[in-house]
């Protein structure tokens, strides 16, 4: 599998988002219902499981279908349900000679993210975890290995979902909350930002609600 | 935090296992699909529409009571505010009575609307024919323009009961369809929330409320209102709430409402009836009948305290159909 080993930087991934269970609660809790932490933590777990009893050593096509499968039917909240179907979509697009390259990475995220903004109805802009997956996107287009683009996705994640904070949310539970949202990064952006972080191997700024919502 | 449970993780397991246990006679699990329920069928029942629903756990007597006789036929059940899988959807499905097609009727909520998408797509492929209603009955949650992105709330009771009416009463699934998607379009919602509430899984409260403040336009899973504002007596708050649903309500061609005063868990329900009170003067004043009153506790947030006042306008269909006879043990209906 080369250098770049995509089973530890997972699990490292799945046991990092894990740690972060109370921030996604909280800022999920400031816009949405609050149950964000809870479908984030149930689904990592279940996946690590899976990892750890299936022990796979199939193709990155069969474990992102696996992963999408865990996480329908243990988080199927908004959040889980598009991630599964963004996951189950991005497997569809790998043939099975494909990997762990940076060309794989980049045509399963586009895949992923075609279906997520289908499914979801949601608009780039709109202030969902959009707003992070596609500006880590363009930049992943610019990179030629994985190790590379991981910390550019990184920082353009971050970027447009501090941006994006001062905007009104137009989606989901969020967008009921209004005018009172704003100043509130999408939790949503931020879970992804944590699992690039966590491939990365980067430290996370934390991302206080009460400082940021004033 | 104190709630009287065994691991969070179980919560909706262990309840559930309760509940079943605690009325045999009126509900039964899908073999091999624990989250999914049916209602047990009387002997010799001929096959009518069914009607399945579903969403998040912590709203009880929401989603499952309303599976009865004259009501839904199953329901699927998600985690604690979270919607039910798809799987789980498509096993409520397959386990009603579905040759004459089913309706899936529950809230605007958008992991139920992907999850129920899901279900209808398989059970497509499966032969089976469903449609597809959902409540957008809070008035708090999307101006009038955006209607269709409104969250479905107390009102799916009138829906249900008015719907359930019409598939036991024989209706196709189109026309059983168009009650439900009726019985909504003349139906508006608003609640107060006066204290937070505490997924059970998450074991923190999902806002803080200070002393004193009410947080206006809630809706059923603790979050935020359109506004918070000081506390008011039984008569404002009934007043900012009806006045909230009126302004929307076209009772110039009906001037006979049913009208539900819901609690969101906690507010007991005396205080439901002080309201309810208030309500009933400000609609006698203003010409307007009250066909039916509902008040107790039929969509909650686990332990918020608050409540929903719902209006529906009726027109001479869903004021029979809404007298018909229904059942369910969790559920005080008439």
């Amino acid at each position: 599998m080369g250098e770049y080993s995509p089973g530890t930087a997972l699990e490292r991934m799945l046991r990092s988002l894990i740690q972060h269970e109370e921030e996604f609660r909280e800022l999920d809790a400031a816009a949405g219902d609050g149950d964000l932490g809870v479908t984030v933590r149930s689904a990592a777990a279940a996946i690590i499981e899976w990892l750890l009893q299936s022990r796979t050593t199939g193709s990155t096509r069969e474990l992102l279908a696996g992963i999408a499968q865990v996480c329908a039917s243990t988080s199927p909240s908004t959040f889980g349900s598009l991630v599964s179907h963004g996951l189950a979509a991005a497997a569809k697009a790998l043939d099975d000679e494909q990997g762990d390259d940076i060309s794989s990475l980049v045509v399963a995220l586009e895949a992923g993210i075609a279906t997520v903004h289908r499914r979801g109805r949601a608009e780039p802009g709109e202030k969902t975890f959009l707003d992070a997956l596609i500006p880590a996107l363009q930049v992943a287009r610019t990179a030629t290995s994985v190790a590379e683009a991981l910390p550019l996705m990184r920082v353009a994640a971050i970027a447009n979902t501090e941006q994006m904070a001062s905007a009104v949310p137009k989606h989901g539970r969020a967008a009921w909350v209004g005018e009172r949202a704003r100043g509130i990064p999408d939790a949503g952006s931020v879970v992804v930002i944590r699992a690039l972080e966590a491939l990365d191997g980067s430290d996370g700024r934390p991302w206080d609600v009460d400082t940021v919502s004033q | 935090m104190r709630k009287i449970m065994n691991a969070p993780k179980d919560f909706v397991d262990d309840f559930l296992d309760g509940l079943l246990r605690a009325y045999p006679r009126d509900f039964r699990s899908v073999p091999g699909f624990p989250r999914a329920l049916t209602r047990v069928e009387p002997p010799g029942a001929s096959p009518k529409v069914a009607i399945v629903t579903g969403g998040g756990s912590g709203h009880l007597p929401l989603f499952l009571g309303y599976v009865g006789q004259g009501l839904c036929s199953a329901v699927a059940v998600g985690n604690t505010f979270s919607s039910p899988s798809a799987d789980a959807i498509l096993a409520a499905t397959k386990a009603s009575e579905c040759r004459k097609g089913v309706l899936y009727l529950y809230g605007n909520y958008s992991g139920d609307g992907i999850n129920f998408d899901d279900a209808a797509d398989m059970a497509s492929d499966d032969g089976i024919e469903t449609v597809t209603v959902r409540a957008t009955d809070d008035v708090a949650s999307a101006p009038p323009a955006a209607s269709g992105s409104r969250r479905g709330v107390a009102g799916l009771t009138l829906a249900y009961k008015c719907a359930g009416a019409a598939a036991a009463a024989d209706y196709t699934l189109s026309e059983t369809a168009k009650v439900a998607a009726r019985s909504l379009a003349n139906t508006r919602t608003m609640g107060v929330g006066l204290s937070p509430t505490i997924i059970p899984e998450a074991g923190r409260p999902t806002f803080e409320l200070p002393e004193g403040e009410m947080e206006l336009g809630i809706g059923i899973h603790g979050e935020p209102g359109i506004r918070r504002e000081e506390m008011r007596d039984a008569n404002r708050i009934a007043d900012l709430l009806l006045d909230g649903v009126l302004a929307e309500l076209e009772l110039t061609t009906s001037n006979r409402v049913a009208v539900l005063v819901n609690s969101l868990g906690a507010t007991p329900e005396e205080e439901l009836y002080i309201v309810y009170g208030r309500v009933a003067d400000r609609l006698a004043a203003d010409g307007v009948t009250v066909h039916r009153a509902l008040v107790g506790r039929y969509a909650t947030s686990l332990e918020m305290a608050g409540c929903s006042l719902s209006v529906m306008a009726l027109d001479d269909e869903l004021t029979s159909l809404l007298d018909a006879q229904s059942y369910s043990p969790l559920l005080r209906l008439f």
